[in-house]
């Protein structure tokens, strides 16, 4: 953790440390205020939402019995993912034994993308989401998992970087790789999309 | 490849911010963008339409889901503290483990030794338990032996608490995936159409009374399939699929082992399967009934894998791939519980291709 991210005090911070002493509230805020960000993220490593569940359970459980040997958490948020994270790889394989095939990337579909995970946008054809779609599924694993953890859990690079335990160059670069793919797929149907309405009022600001 | 060039900015991570936080009214952070982008405004224009395509829907788990699991939470957390996790406890716990060691040491003694010399247990206790999985629900079991076996939706195990010396016997109906915990004592399933005998293996049995097919798919070890006197061994990798109403016994590979037991995880892998059979996989996973309005559409053959979450994307790609068109409505079963129904016909306007 470098020095200017633990100067600043964040609320999550405070309700760590209140946690920590054994304050029952602050378990439950952070509890509250991060469940659905971890389920989403959860249901999308395993596809048995009781699972995730229970892993959340025993992972708020563990921290409350542990609360006396806590570290410092500067950073609430990535560290609960993080925890989910491990929790659920290692339980699944753990579980089953065919397992290394399910981890295999390709065949693999962990973070993998539907339609009626989007806000539906009338302005995007249904031929251009498609092709988005189907460039985000041919992704790996990884650049999915970045696509998710950047777009819908909204972290920084950094904090994705911690949890896939890869540099924040490499997120950077695969980043770069995933909207390249992601130009390609949309660029053939540009004539397809009308104007953005945001688009549209830059463009009579400029005129 | 000019625009490849500018990906830098795109993949900055203080831009993007920018674009996915930008207000439509907003024209100094507009202006602001213009300038990074050094006054390029149509490749603005390109990836800002490229972040729009981003956005997920928010909040697909429900206020009641958190306050519930809280509560949950809530519960555990009052119930450990009755016990006080305190030093104490934590003392105890390692002097249970020490005085535990060598109870544990003597347990294995003594039943390697009894073992050996094979006495005669007395058959006294020949208690069966039958465990369930319901349908549109999974179970697994832990046997005495240590052995494990995954129960599928609709399915039932029947199992002795203890098993006797000379083998394990079991009873299955429906299908179950099977870790067999490998011993000089053989193992046997039995079925109503044939017994599986193994010594220690992964497999999958699907014995299911309302399908045609009995279908056992071996993983790793060695599996004889018994059906009226004939024996037919099967090596990892095979899958033995046995017809109930011609009485055909047919070996081949199986194609793809990942999807192996799939079901456990709603994977669903169909290998030109008829859709007659397919249905009722369905109809037990997710708990619903499917009508077929046109009984040819039962004949049609599907290949594939499907994952899913829900019965409606399983129905959107069924009906997406094979020409038929689907309704779904919640219907009171005679017992009074409401239950979902789907009526599938033909799609006029799509045919067949074989």
């Amino acid at each position: 953790m470098d020095k200017k991210e633990s100067n600043t005090i964040s609320a999550d911070y405070l309700h760590w440390k209140a946690l920590k002493s054994g304050q029952k509230h602050a378990l439950a805020l952070l509890f509250k205020k991060y469940y659905k960000l971890m389920t989403t993220y959860g249901n999308q490593m395993v596809f048995d939402s009781d699972i995730v569940k229970d892993a959340i359970q025993e992972l708020f459980l563990n921290i409350w019995n542990r609360k006396g040997h806590l570290g410092d958490v500067y950073n609430v948020k990535s560290y609960l993912l993080l925890s989910l994270r491990r929790q659920l790889l290692q339980q699944k394989k753990y579980q089953s034994q065919i397992e290394n095939d399910y981890l295999d990337d390709t065949k693999n579909n962990r973070f993998s993308f539907d339609e009626s995970q989007f806000v539906e946008n009338k302005e995007v054809s249904k031929v251009v989401k498609k092709e988005l779609i189907a460039a985000l599924n041919q992704l790996s694993s990884k650049q999915r998992e970045i696509v998710f953890l950047r777009f819908y859990q909204e972290l920084t690079y950094k904090e994705i970087g911690e949890l896939l335990s890869i540099n924040e160059q490499s997120v950077k670069n695969n980043m770069q790789r995933i909207l390249k793919k992601m130009r390609r797929a949309v660029s053939f149907h540009d004539g397809d999309i009308q104007v953005d309405s945001i688009l549209f009022s830059l463009f009579m600001y400029y005129r | 490849m000019k625009r490849d060039d500018k990906l830098h900015l795109l993949s900055n991570e203080l831009i993007q911010n920018k674009i996915i936080n930008l207000k439509k009214h907003n024209s100094d952070a507009k202006r602001e963008l213009l300038k990074l982008y050094e006054g390029d405004c149509s490749q603005l224009k390109d990836d800002l339409k490229l972040l729009s395509y981003l956005k997920f829907k928010k909040n697909t788990v429900s206020d009641k889901e958190v306050v519930n699991e809280w509560s949950r939470l809530d519960k555990r957390i009052r119930k450990k503290n009755l016990i006080s996790p305190s030093i104490f406890w934590l003392w105890s716990q390692r002097i249970a483990v020490v005085l535990v060691l060598p109870l544990i040491f003597a347990t294995i003694y003594y039943f390697q030794q009894s073992l050996y010399y094979e006495e005669k247990v007395t058959n006294v206790e020949a208690i069966n338990h039958t465990v369930y999985a319901p349908l549109g629900g999974k179970t697994k079991v832990d046997l005495p032996d240590g052995s494990r076996v995954w129960l599928n939706a609709g399915s039932e195990l029947t199992y002795p608490q203890k098993f006797n010396d000379n083998q394990r016997e079991l009873k299955l109906i429906g299908e179950g995936y099977f870790e067999v915990m490998k011993m000089k004592i053989p193992m046997i399933v039995h079925t109503a159409d044939l017994d599986i005998k193994v010594l220690g293996t992964k497999f999958n049995l699907s014995a299911y009374a309302n399908n045609d097919i009995v279908e056992t798919q071996l993983l790793t070890g060695k599996v004889a399939v018994a059906v009226s006197e004939q024996n037919y061994e099967l090596k990892p990798g095979e899958v033995a699929r046995f017809n109930k109403k011609t009485g055909n016994m047919l070996i081949n590979r199986i194609e793809q082992k990942a999807f192996v037991a799939g079901w456990r995880n709603n994977l669903f892998s169909f290998d030109d399967e008829a859709f007659a059979e397919i249905i009722r996989d369905i109809e037990r996973s997710y708990n619903v009934t499917i009508r077929l309005l046109d009984p040819e559409i039962g004949q049609y053959k599907f290949n594939g894998t499907i994952s899913s979450k829900s019965i409606d994307q399983v129905m959107k790609i069924f009906a997406y791939s094979l020409p038929i068109t689907y309704h779904k409505e919640e219907i009171r079963t005679d017992d009074g519980i409401i239950k979902e129904q789907i009526s599938i016909r033909k799609d006029r306007k799509r045919t067949i291709k074989y």
